[in-house]
């Protein structure tokens, strides 16, 4: 395990300078908006007094540089500064709304793999009508996009059958509701993902089921249980984990569309809402806090890989 | 040059490509949707942005094929001027990540050092980047400008691009023929240009097709999300939008705008996976289609062979004491395309006593790999044992049912496959795999099952056991894992040894220390061997009968001294040409020429005879049986009466 160690160490080590850069991007967004931002605010018409007041107020008239070191030395210590709207800390709105996308998200990737890698696993195994649906549905389902779903069920499941409802988020503090409000855009959300896992896993799982170690180990008398569920399985995990991995990416992304759908109050409307409202340091924390995820993501998948593949360790 | 010659592949492959009906269709759809797009203005019957009041939800009619939305506009106006903003949107990405990432994928690949450790640095820090986040946040200064929102995406996008690649790049770089162009002096760009693109551009079409349908799907959502959508040609993800606000009202409205995105995406997907199985030298994504369970019944034997052979019947030793008795054993699998089943074991007949050694021994490709797991009842699908029958220690097991067949397995047969280092999974230790073997046999407490590991190991003649079974089988030499082959395959404590080709992916010096290794245990444990080989010298050293295979039946059988010194089979004297080692005090024939032929290639007359330098007219009539050639001996040849003549004149030639 050790060596698994020092190369989590290590991608950690080369993440904070990636992260550093993407934070400056995210602050130069500011200079990209025309004129100066108090009027970008307030609008055309605001008297020049009250642009001039704004822009005071919140710094923005010293030199770019100087905006630069301070917000930059104010992030690194988590003050992201706060909303040209609500006048709400950043941090605090980013955190408030952080467990509503980590709830969807999470939920779909139970959904994903605890659904993706049986029926993988069945279509490796049972070429007959398993196989032949996953194959048929594949394409149609890893096109539907996500937010035609969502309609879909809100209309059929909510709408018509009134066993969901059509929007909102409960707190996880009440649990049962929470998952109540959690099942539709978490379905939306899952299902074309689901679908291009099992047909990953049915792949990998047809490449192990044919190596010669699985031959070896049947001729020395393993069970075929034992096979296929300690040692088919478990050499198909690397591949698939590393196709988990970029899924949950798009569950993040995926979580923008759905969360709007859905009127969730997670990182994906705050996003879209600091965007309509021309909220810039709101829009620059989502960006930072979104890329800090994706970093973590990828950290994570990488460290899983090489805990699942003795090949890959220690290199 | 290499273009020139390429390009007639690249035509055949478009015409692959149109060939297979699901490509056409989809390439057929998209090329509809930029077409019915351009020439909206005068294809539409309606305006797409025109209100009619009078006309507010109205189903499909005549004068609305697919009726009105909220506002009264057509809908299948607003899906044909739609479709071409979402299409070029997304090859704009696509473009722009192609544009960017390909040069400079290419340049870090082959020229290595500090421009890739550059370039593959940018790389890593586009994945860092929530691409699709940071396009909605441009959003902020960009509103509703589509152009600059994707472009961004296709920047983003560059890094994975880039790192693919590069990827492919540095696989061909060192390639003989990039070589070959550096040594004529062509210069980086010509190389890069020239061969090295050719070559990867398959896999990059796949990234394209992909990228072209991410692209869609991104800028569907952005529209959806009201941040990239263009009043004037309000594309698909508007309009699902619109619908999505009427869903209560008119669910309608949900199923045009919905079916033709959805068909979009699938035609690019499917173009996208037809270009990476047509595309030459990538490995095709397979679909192994499975047949039903074919039963004996099906198998047809060449409609010319010959009635069952009674020769071969005749035992090579008394069958009494066989520990295992093979009678006419047929392997067969389905012949492409075809819905018969093509015999790769040929009525395959041996005996082996108890406590003795039989090689089997022929080319690659002769059917003995399939015969020694026929035996152990792992056939991989699709292929069947047709007919025979294999009787262990008095067991018929062909007839019997898969759960006694795995009974043997392990317990009283043991197997030792080709490659070593392929045979041990690979994400578990020695030690694991060992142990986990052992406890499905012997049923010990965990202290015993660990002692007898390290025992094993050690009987295997590993120095250092408790260490070894620490490690992963990466971590050891090709010769030390085949010991632990060996030591799992014995742990059972099997009657019979069976080694497919043990000592072929070793190292020449190795080779003779698992060869020792294997008759020591034999001659401790008094197991019998079957030992797979195409090596006569392993057969000498280490066997006391022999059946040579050729093309799926046995050519010649006998012991194995007998055999080697006074053989009478044309394909075994050839064998025995080519050994390094044979002197000349033996008939010696020039080396086989060629190599085995594909099952179904195989003539219906002697199978040896397009390659046999001794045969004659009487040799391509028909099939030739298994013939008594003297004591104990068995031989596949017409010309059986003449060979020592034939093979003496073939010396002094």
């Amino acid at each position: 395990m050790v060596p698994v160690l020092r190369m989590a160490l290590g991608r950690l080590a080369l993440a904070v300078p990636m992260l550093f850069v993407v934070a400056t991007a995210t602050f130069f967004l500011q200079q990209l908006v025309p004129g100066d931002p108090g009027s970008f605010i307030l609008g055309k018409d605001a008297a020049p007094a009250e642009i001039r007041q704004f822009d005071v107020s919140l710094g923005l008239n010293r030199p770019v540089l100087v905006q630069y070191g301070a917000w930059l030395g104010r992030a690194v210590r988590g003050n992201l500064g706060e909303s040209w709207t609500t006048r709400e800390p950043v941090a605090q709105t980013l955190l408030a709304a952080a467990p509503v996308t980590l709830s969807l998200a999470g939920l779909a990737l139970l959904v994903i793999v605890g659904l993706g890698v049986p029926l993988g696993t069945l279509a490796a195994l049972r070429p007959g009508i398993i196989d032949r649906i996953v194959q048929a549905s594949a394409g149609f389902a890893i096109a539907l996009p996500n937010f035609w779903l969502g309609v879909g069920l809100v209309l059929l499941l909510a709408v018509d059958l009134k066993l969901f409802p059509a929007t909102g988020y409960v707190s996880l503090s009440d649990p049962a509701q929470w998952l109540h409000s959690l099942v539709l855009p978490v379905l939306a959300l899952a299902a074309g993902m689901t679908v291009s896992l099992a047909l990953q896993v049915r792949s990998a799982m047809i490449d192990v089921l044919a190596a010669d170690y699985i031959r070896s180990l049947r001729a020395a008398g393993l069970p075929r249980r034992s096979v296929l569920f300690r040692h088919a399985l478990r050499n198909c995990m690397a591949p698939v984990v590393t196709t988990v991995g970029f899924q949950l990416l798009g569950l993040l992304a995926g979580a923008v569309v759905i969360e709007q759908l859905f009127n969730l109050p997670g990182l994906g409307s705050v996003m879209v809402s600091s965007v309509t409202e021309h909220d810039i340091p709101l829009v620059q924390g989502a960006v930072l806090l979104f890329a800090v995820l994706v970093v973590a993501v990828n950290l994570v998948t990488d460290v899983a890989a090489a805990v699942l593949n003795p090949r890959a360790r220690g290199r | 040059m290499a273009q020139a010659g390429r390009l007639p592949a690249t035509r055949a492959w478009l015409r692959a490509l149109l060939h297979s009906p699901v490509s056409a269709v989809s390439l057929l759809w998209l090329l509809a949707v930029v077409v019915v797009s351009v020439f909206a203005p005068l294809l539409a019957p309606y305006s797409p942005v025109q209100d009619n009041l009078t006309a507010l939800f109205q189903g499909p009619s005549l004068h609305h094929l697919l009726g009105t939305d909220e506002l009264g506009r057509d809908v299948l106006s607003r899906l044909m001027f739609g479709g071409g903003t979402l299409l070029w949107g997304a090859a704009e990405a696509t473009g722009v990540a192609l544009l960017l990432g390909v040069p400079a994928g290419l340049l870090a690949g082959y020229s290595g050092g500090k421009p890739d450790r550059l370039l593959s640095w940018l790389a890593d820090l586009s994945f860092a980047v929530p691409a699709f986040v940071v396009v909605v946040a441009l959003a902020v200064i960009y509103p509703q400008n589509v152009v600059i929102l994707m472009g961004a995406l296709g920047v983003i996008a560059a890094g994975g691009v880039l790192r693919f690649t590069r990827n492919l790049t540095r696989a061909v770089r060192d390639e003989l023929y990039v070589d070959a162009a550096r040594v004529d002096g062509l210069t980086r760009r010509q190389i890069l240009v020239g061969h090295v693109l050719p070559v990867i551009s398959p896999p990059l079409v796949v990234q394209a097709f992909t990228g072209m349908s991410v692209g869609v799907i991104v800028l569907a959502s952005l529209s959806f999300l009201g941040l990239g959508t263009n009043p004037e040609t309000p594309n698909w993800g508007q309009l699902i939008y619109d619908a999505s606000q009427q869903v209560t009202t008119d669910p309608w409205l949900m199923v045009p705008s919905g079916a033709v995105l959805v068909l979009t995406v699938m035609a690019l997907n499917f173009l996208g996976s037809s270009v990476r199985d047509l595309a030459p030298g990538t490995r095709p994504g397979v679909r192994v289609r499975r047949p039903r369970r074919t039963g004996p019944g099906r198998w047809l034997p060449p409609a010319e062979s010959a009635a069952p052979d009674e020769s071969a019947q005749v035992p090579v030793e008394p069958s009494a004491e066989s520990l295992l008795r093979v009678r006419d054993l047929v392997v067969a699998f389905p012949a492409p395309g075809e819905g018969r089943l093509q015999a790769v074991v040929d009525r395959v007949s041996f005996d082996l006593p108890a406590g003795q050694t039989l090689g089997l021994v022929g080319e690659s490709g002769c059917g003995k790999t399939m015969s020694v797991l026929a035996i152990q009842g792992l056939i991989p699908a699709p292929g069947v044992i047709a007919s025979g029958s294999v009787r262990f220690d008095g067991t018929e097991l062909i007839s019997a049912s898969s759960r006694s067949v795995a009974a043997v397995r392990g317990t009283r047969i043991g197997y030792i496959s080709q490659d070593p280092m392929t045979a041990l999974d690979p994400s578990f230790t020695i030690g694991s795999q060992l142990r986990e073997v052992l406890r499905r046999h012997t049923r010990a407490g965990r202290r015993v099952v660990r002692e007898r590991s390290l025992d094993l190991l050690r009987e295997v003649g590993i120095a250092d056991p408790a260490a070894t079974a620490r490690l992963y089988p990466h971590q050891i030499s090709g010769g030390m894992a085949q010991r632990v082959a060996i030591a799992i395959a014995l742990s059972g404590q099997p009657d019979l040894l069976i080694a497919d080709e043990p000592t072929t992916a070793l190292d020449v010096t190795v080779q003779a220390e698992i060869l020792d290794l294997l008759r020591d245990l034999k001659e401790r444990r008094t197991m019998a061997l079957l030992l797979v080989t195409h090596d006569l010298g392993v057969v000498a050293d280490a066997c006391d009968s022999v059946a040579v295979m050729y093309a799926g039946q046995i050519v010649e059988q006998g012991g194995a001294e007998d055999v080697l010194s006074n053989s009478r089979h044309p394909y075994t004297l050839g064998l025995l040409s080519s050994m390094p080692a044979a002197t000349g005090t033996r008939a010696r024939l020039a080396a086989i020429r060629g190599a085995v032929p594909a099952p179904r290639d195989w003539p219906v007359s002697c199978r040896f005879a397009p390659r046999c330098p001794l045969a004659a007219d009487v040799c391509r009539v028909g099939p030739v049986a298994l013939a008594q050639a003297g004591p104990g001996r068995l031989s596949r040849c017409v010309r059986l009466a003449e060979l020592p003549e034939l093979t003496a004149e073939q010396v002094l030639a």
